[in-house]
């Protein structure tokens, strides 16, 4: 079956031509067929921004929630039903703007959840106002002197914050990016990928060749991304050259490990059965 | 005259810390066991410790619903509780004081003054100084004439989950109590006891629970088959908290503690959109951050069960402290309509009763269905008659997609607005759930037809449900033109009051409203035609009951009685109001 066939609905595609966001829609569905995963065994949460139109055209389980809180979503998604790969697809307002407390959290309890955040460095479904990852200087609506506050650095933020995988694509580039998002739903944990997804409509500086410029593979060189501190380092590059790849890696168990400890069968398959009586009786 | 009162209130107070809650329902489940029927509460400031803490228990021969007037039994931990409850001592009263902290001079004529050194002795038994209240229940224990074997069996299973020689220590301070009193105070004689009643004339049938109305929502919620509970720590509802982290795993049950109650919230409904049964529990504040996910479950279709405990607001208000203030805030919270569920059930058994048909109702429907209870329901405790667990009947989705058509429709269209639900990651079709508006597929439109139809769809869940929900309850006497009507907790003050008025000859009938949402609309009407004078009980300042009504059947109510400093509401409230009507 052709990855049309498998993964797509049909549904017609509404992103600006050329729109980074089709990069990623690609790149999720081939790592899918990599990992041999169908659509019934895969969930995926949406946030609200440009990103959460992938969930009228990506065929698996999904879950258009409201604005933030698509990883909330998903954690829940994850606990009932273990059994699932667990997506949560976000944009860089939606996650690290509103949704900024759940990645935190995330990152610490380490759901065996994948999130992709389409960062294209803006507001763009709201056409134009600044963003926490807003390049300095950057003219927008909200904004008309420019950007003034410091980037939100969302790698640097997950690996202070616990997160057991961390990683960088470019949405320029999808086999390069088909290869961390498989890397990622692989990896047993909460996987964190910011994924450069460059704006062509509104935003007129971070664009693709503006990023092709710049960017550099972290496999190309001999990084390791096993040590936390060298990790946290690499991750504040940023400037003349921007990394992408796979920035740190460690194994930890995960939410559910701690949640469900010794259960094999999914909660959302379990029997809903009790010894009521037994309980009862620890109130007479 | 001994032993003539079948009805009286003891009272334990201190500071915070010195574990009068513990020792407070060490006493209510004695009394308990013992056959009679008791109705406990808690008083405390929001204070990890050195407020001044008071507990409780109002025990009687007969069904009670409240907490009476008046103390019987006072045990003083330190001065300040002496003072604080000296005017509110009864004829009769007996007073046991820790009289290593409190000085004689606070003996008076106004009750039997009982000084114990409850400190030494519990040292003296090998203990620490925190087991003086179990000295403390042992002196109460010979004075109330209770069985010491009791007791201690109370003692054992309360600590339970304690080392045994802690158990052991606990137990053998209560006997170095007891002991002191038989000791001392052999010649007292008081107006009540706790000699122990005959099962047979125990006034319920079979054995008695002893529960708080969040003891009984976490046995209904148990009873239905929830399987994921999420909440973040907020007075009222932490002992809903307490005890699903400490039994999850037995019960083949999640708790989750989220980093706020919008994840809360989330995470619920996204363990719910899989196909099992989620519940999230807070107060107004936490509500308030929940409203926008909310209604996502409204729009999106999916089943939850949202536990709010209300306390006096606005804001932080009075955290310790209870009132009804956020009915109109439920009724309307989120934007735009959706169909939503609102029940109060007004007493633990109702609170049992009323979680499993939540469910229920949320699974049926796929909304969210609200439980406001308050903080005076979450906490006390009362005698509620064992629960038949034939009659907890499940109604949940069996349905698997493997089973749909090919074109399997999220959101079809249907008479009812009910369309089929799956239990999600078993083989077969995928679908979207959407919270933005969507066809039958799920897919995102904003077509005017698609609008409408959509609307209309989950709109008419409710018409469906107004057929089948069940009538408000009607107690008390047909002939009279003395109505009262109210909602949620005030149930046990108002019968209570009912049976007051009643001795004095005066009849009433009182509708009780646990069923918010929908409105039972034609029943209220029917019931405010039938009386002259009619009485509207809550617990708010602006009558947010009265707006439901006058909204939902046209009606003014003008009489109202409305509390909203954050005590209970008193039967003799509600008497002294029924008699100038």
């Amino acid at each position: 079956m052709s990855l049309k066939d498998k993964f797509q609905t049909g549904q017609k595609i509404i992103w600006c031509p050329g729109c980074g966001n089709t990069g990623i829609f690609q790149a999720i569905q081939k790592a899918f067929q990599e990992l041999d995963l169908e659509p019934w065994q895969v969930f995926v949460a949406y946030g609200i921004g440009c990103h959460g139109h992938l969930a009228n055209y990506l065929k698996t389980y999904g879950f258009q929630g409201i604005h933030g809180r698509a990883l909330p979503l998903a954690t829940g998604v994850k606990v009932a039903n273990k059994n699932l790969a667990v997506l949560a697809v976000a944009g860089d307002g939606d996650q690290l703007g509103e949704g900024g407390n759940h990645l935190i959290h995330a990152c610490r309890k380490n759901p065996d959840i994948t999130c992709l955040i389409h960062n294209n460095q803006l507001y763009s479904l709201t056409v134009g106002q600044a963003s926490p990852t807003s390049e300095k200087g950057l003219k927008t609506k909200t904004t008309p002197a420019g950007v003034v506050d410091p980037q939100l650095n969302p790698l640097a933020l997950a690996i202070a914050s616990g997160a057991t995988f961390v990683a960088r694509g470019f949405a320029g580039d999808i086999a390069h990016l088909t290869q961390i998002i498989t890397k990622a739903i692989r990896h047993r944990g909460f996987a964190l990928v910011d994924i450069l997804q460059p704006c062509v409509t509104l935003n007129y500086l971070n664009t693709f060749s503006w990023f092709k410029e710049r960017i550099y593979k972290l496999e190309e060189t001999d990084y390791q991304p096993q040590d936390k501190s060298i990790a946290f380092k690499k991750a504040l590059e940023w400037g003349s050259r921007i990394p992408i790849g796979v920035f740190y890696q460690e194994q930890r168990p995960t939410l559910e490990d701690n949640l469900l400890v010794g259960k094999k069968q999914p909660l959302a398959e379990s029997s809903l059965k009790v010894n009521l009586k037994k309980l009862l009786s620890e109130f007479k | 005259m001994a032993n003539d009162k079948t009805d009286f209130t003891f009272r334990i107070a201190g500071e915070a810390g010195q574990g009068i809650t513990s020792a407070g329902l060490i006493f209510s489940k004695t009394a308990a066991r013992l056959g009679f029927f008791v109705f406990d509460a808690i008083d405390y400031p929001s204070l990890i410790r050195g407020g001044h803490n008071v507990f409780s228990t109002r025990v009687s021969r007969e069904k009670i619903y409240s907490l009476g007037q008046g103390v019987d039994f006072l045990v003083a931990l330190n001065e300040n509780a002496v003072k604080v409850h000296l005017k509110e001592l009864s004829q009769g009263a007996v007073v046991v004081f820790n009289s290593d902290r409190i000085s004689s001079k606070i003996v008076s004529k106004k009750a039997a003054f009982f000084g114990v050194p409850l400190i030494s002795l519990a040292k003296a038994a090998g203990g620490q100084e925190v087991m003086m209240n179990n000295v403390a229940l042992g002196i109460t224990a010979f004075l109330l004439k209770a069985d010491f074997a009791v007791l201690s069996s109370v003692i054992k299973d309360v600590f339970s989950g304690a080392k045994p020689e802690i158990i052991d220590l606990n137990i053998k301070a209560a006997k170095a109590g007891f002991d002191y009193a038989k000791n001392n105070f052999k010649e007292a004689k008081l107006l009540f006891n706790l000699s122990k009643i005959a099962p047979k004339k125990a006034g319920l049938k079979g054995a008695k629970l002893l529960l708080s109305g969040n003891d009984a929502i976490c046995l209904g919620a148990v009873a239905a088959g929830c399987k994921f509970f999420s909440a973040y720590p907020m007075t009222p509802i932490n002992s809903l908290i307490s005890y699903f982290a400490v039994k999850a795993k037995d019960l083949n049950m999640v708790y989750y503690q989220p980093e706020d109650e919008i994840a809360g919230i989330n995470s619920a409904i996204g363990a719910s959109a899989t196909g099992l049964r989620s519940m999230v529990a807070t107060s107004g504040g936490g509500f308030s951050l929940m409203v926008e996910a909310f209604g996502m479950a409204g729009m999106v279709e999916v089943p939850l069960v949202v536990v709010e405990g209300q306390r006096p607001g606005p804001s932080s208000g009075m955290p310790t402290l209870s009132g009804q203030g956020d009915l109109g805030f439920i009724l309307s919270a989120s934007q735009d309509d959706f169909p939503r569920i609102v029940l109060a059930p007004g007493d633990p058994e109702e609170c049992f009763w009323q979680t499993i048909e939540a469910f229920n109702l949320a699974d049926k429907y796929q909304c969210p269905v609200v439980i406001l209870v308050d903080k005076n329901l979450c906490e006390n405790r009362e005698s509620v008659p064992a629960f038949n667990e034939a009659s907890v009947k499940i109604d949940h989705l069996t349905m698997s997609l493997a089973d749909q058509k090919k074109d399997y429709k999220r959101y079809l269209l249907t008479k009812t607005g009910i369309s089929p639900r799956p239990i999600v990651g078993r083989k077969g079709n995928t679908f979207l759930a959407n919270s933005y508006e969507h066809d039958e597929k799920g897919f995102f439109s904003d077509d005017a037809k698609i609008r409408k139809d959509m609307m209309e769809k989950r709109m008419r869940k409710l018409k469906v449900l107004k057929k089948e929900m069940p009538k408000p309850l009607v107690f008390g006497s047909k002939e009279t033109d003395i109505g009262l009507i109210s909602w949620g907790s005030n149930k046990g003050a108002i019968l209570q009051a009912q049976a007051i008025l009643q001795e004095r000859g005066i009849k009433t009938k009182f509708m009780h409203l646990n069923f918010l949402f929908p409105f039972p609309a034609k029943a209220v009407g029917e019931f405010l035609n039938s009386a002259k004078n009619i009485l509207l009980v809550e617990q708010n300042i602006s009558g947010q009951l009265v707006s439901l009504i006058r909204r939902e059947t046209g009606f003014e109510i003008k009489n109202k009685l409305l509390k909203y400093d954050g005590r209970m509401i008193l039967p003799e409230e509600i008497v002294e109001r029924v008699k100038i009507t």
